[in-house]
């Protein structure tokens, strides 16, 4: 009935079990009664541990090495169900299909370095950062503008950009120019190598430039932010090195945080966003300290309506004539300020999402080998390189999971008049940066399974909400339940005639909008994989 | 008519404190059970009873009841002619009450293939609704059923249970899995360092 591929040792049995053991004859000098006690009132609270180890080895069948090794680090009692592997640089070379690499790796990201005395501080806001074990961390990617977290991010090997600690692999005491990963054309040349067995035993020589991984900030249930952060004050200089200009600076300078914005990948649908929910009602204005960086007092007026009713209301968005840079910003001119106020209307919350799939030993996103041109994922710098007999990319020990990126506005917007115009008209720039969610694929339900048997929703739902909420700065309030039968389970056939006949109209206005209602109406209209003109719309009005 | 002396129960391939009980311990642990099993009586041949831990009858059909390999063998080993209950030394009323519910479900389920420890097992963690619904209680109710299915040897039932333990461990780190099953973590920061250094050769 079992028989399992590692070895189950007696040694590392679980402390209940000893219990028992004791309780049967068998003596243990190492334990004394008080512990004993001790460990039996948790194991009665964790029932867990007091399952058979045959029954044990039968949940484990359904367990991927790297949920394995997951388990193994819960509990001593636990440790035994990690294959022993050898642990010394006498392992073969280092490669991905190399079972003792995946091991260590897998347990270099569930045991990141200890830190010691982390005093480092927010670069934006200058808030004391909590150290990267924080269990909510956010690591804000300073190479792709991404926030990642500490599941998805190699901590052992990533580097704080600011830290005011000398650092033996970075001395990045000042604004460093950001590190270049291995472009794409190193890692197909090392795909090829690896292709033909031509690696050599230092792996130095075989991979790319190890990409330096860096992060910008870190963001958590105890730290983010302020919202308003960027309208604080008047004027920025861009070529200043503190607080705000620093953000300023990698916002508007890397190239990467542009591309990833910009480059979303095979899947995305580069136009639409959809209608997640509403910002949720404020709380009352506590009397909160003033932000760090200063008196909180906005330079918009209107920003300072919620403290003080005496300030003007916002003017109307100008039009920016025909070139429309920003379907961002021309969508927000729907938004209507004095509307909003006067029916208490809860602002509706907009996101874009796109998905990659992503190797787990690497942490890169895996080649898409059919995807089409010029949408093809290059925003990370780099792809996968691992290889796995009989899959298309991806370590097969360690895994390949989905992450949705997920581009959420993370600072107020700010309003500028615009020099040229009389008409008081306003330019307003947002600040979008991505947050990165781990998904899988689960089977359907509600609305539309019968179309969509599958989807895509995140490993843990409560951790991917609150992240949301922590990048988002507010609470939000989910949609209401859709009801049980609705466009979502129509055919796709029948849902393209339906776009089909909003595009006979004298507009393209139902059809554009449409297409924002759904995922439904684009899929149905393009296929998953469609070739999208961009229709030359970018999120960034100022870029 | 007894248990035939020949026909013992399994206890080699599971092991561990609720293992199949033998012969031997059946007799002894419901010894004036089995003495009125061995008398002929006028029986209902669709219906049983089970006595529950907690000493609660419950009546079953034993078509139901047979989905238990456990049971089953009992019945091939005393025959035909049961009117008492048959004692289910550790399970209680709750429990079997649900595994019943289970088994009356699956009554007509197709007997499972033979054990196949093999590789080409299918390892899906994937669970038919009504299973998942089935399977949407308390932990201690879930790890009940489970060591009840094992004790009764109800392959589907176990790995139903298996899999939703599996299920609530896949994709967690150590941290979210000891939240979700309130595991204490007893290394201690030194074990842990050693766990780290053990690991530490795997530069990238």
């Amino acid at each position: 009935m079992f028989k399992p591929d590692f070895n189950i040792s007696v040694s590392g049995a679980p402390e209940g079990r000893r219990h028992h053991d004791i309780s049967s004859g068998f003596e243990w000098d190492d334990y004394d009664s008080e512990h004993i006690v001790e460990l039996d009132y948790y194991d009665n609270r964790a029932p867990l541990l007091n399952l058979s180890i045959d029954i044990l080895a039968m949940i484990i069948e359904y367990l991927s090495f790297r949920d394995i090794i997951a388990l193994s680090l819960t509990t001593k009692g636990f440790r035994h169900l990690n294959r022993q592997l050898p642990s010394t640089t006498s392992t073969p070379p280092p490669s991905p299909g190399n079972e003792a690499l995946c091991s260590a790796r897998i347990h270099q990201r569930f045991l990141p370095p200890r830190p010691r005395n982390y005093t480092e501080k927010c670069p934006y806001c200058l808030h004391p950062l909590c150290p990267p074990t924080c269990s909510s961390a956010l690591f804000l990617d300073t190479a792709t503008g991404i926030f990642f977290p500490g599941s998805l991010y190699p901590l052992h090997k990533a580097h704080f950009r600011y830290t005011t600690a000398p650092s033996k692999h970075e001395p990045a005491l000042t604004v460093a120019a950001p590190p270049k990963r291995g472009s794409f054309i190193e890692s197909q040349r090392n795909s090829f190598i690896l292709s033909h067995g031509a690696y050599k035993r230092n792996s130095a020589n075989l991979a790319s430039k190890p990409p330096d991984y860096m992060y910008s900030t870190i963001w958590c249930d105890h730290h983010r932010c302020p919202r308003d952060l960027l309208t604080q004050k008047k004027s920025y200089d861009i070529n200043g090195n503190n607080g705000v200009e620093k953000f300023l600076q990698e916002y508007h300078n890397e190239q990467r945080w542009k591309q990833a914005r910009r480059d979303r990948g095979p899947r995305y649908q580069l136009w639409a966003r959809w209608l997640v929910g509403h910002k949720s009602e404020p709380p009352p204005p506590l009397p909160s300290p003033p932000s760090i960086s200063g008196s909180r007092k906005s330079i918009v007026p209107w920003f300072d309506r919620d403290r003080d009713s005496s300030q003007p209301t916002p003017p109307p968005s100008a039009s920016s004539g025909s070139h429309r840079k920003s379907l961002f910003s021309w969508l927000d001119r729907f938004k209507d300020f004095d509307d909003l106020e006067a029916t208490k209307q809860p602002e509706p919350v907009y996101e874009r999402c796109f998905y990659e799939s992503f190797c787990y030993h690497c942490l890169r996103p895996v080649k898409v080998p059919l995807a089409s041109k010029g949408l093809h994922s290059n925003w990370s710098g780099s792809t996968c390189d691992c290889i796995s007999p009989g899959l298309p990319g991806g370590c097969r020990r360690c895994g390949v999971t989905s992450i949705r990126f997920t581009l959420i506005e993370v600072f107020d917007k700010i309003y500028k008049q615009i020099p040229e115009e009389d008409t008081g008209a306003v330019k307003q720039q947002s600040y979008w940066l991505f947050l990165a969610t781990d998904c899988e694929i689960a089977p359907a339900t509600g609305p539309g399974a019968s179309i969509e048997p599958q989807r895509l929703v995140p490993r843990n739902h409560i951790t991917a909400w609150q992240s949301l909420d922590i990048v988002r700065g507010y609470d939000l309030t989910p949609l209401l339940e859709p009801p049980s039968v609705g466009l979502q389970d129509l055919p796709y056939p029948v849902l393209r005639q339906i776009v089909e006949y909003l595009c006979d109209g004298e507009t393209r206005d139902p059809h554009f909008w449409a297409m924002q209602s759904t995922y439904c109406f684009p899929k149905a209209w393009r296929g998953s994989f469609g070739d999208f003109t961009a229709m030359n719309v970018y999120e960034d009005p100022g870029s | 008519m007894g248990l035939s002396a020949s026909r013992q129960i399994e206890t080699t391939a599971i092991s561990g404190h609720l293992a199949f009980p033998t012969t031997a311990q059946l007799h002894h642990i419901n010894l004036p059970v089995f003495r009125q099993l061995s008398t002929p009586t006028a029986v209902n041949m669709t219906n049983m009873k089970l006595l529950s831990s907690d000493n609660v009858e419950i009546s079953v059909e034993k078509d139901v009841a047979e989905r238990s390999v456990l049971i089953k063998n009992m019945l091939e080993d005393v025959g035909e002619t049961m009117d008492a209950p048959i004692p289910i030394p550790n399970v209680n009323e709750a429990v079997l009450r649900k595994v019943i519910e289970w088994c009356e479900h699956h009554r007509n389920d197709p007997p499972p293939p033979a054990d196949d420890d093999s590789d080409s097992r299918k390892k899906s963690t994937d669970i038919e609704e009504w299973d998942q619904k089935f399977m949407q209680v308390d932990q201690e109710m879930l790890f009940e059923i489970i060591l009840a299915a094992n004790y009764l040897d109800i392959k589907p039932l176990l790995d139903v249970g298996c899999k939703t333990v599996a299920n609530m461990i896949k994709g967690k780190s150590p941290e979210e899995i000891r939240k979700t099953f309130n595991i204490q973590n007893d290394f201690t920061p030194e074990e842990e360092d050693q766990i780290r250094r053990e690991n530490e050769w795997a530069e990238e």
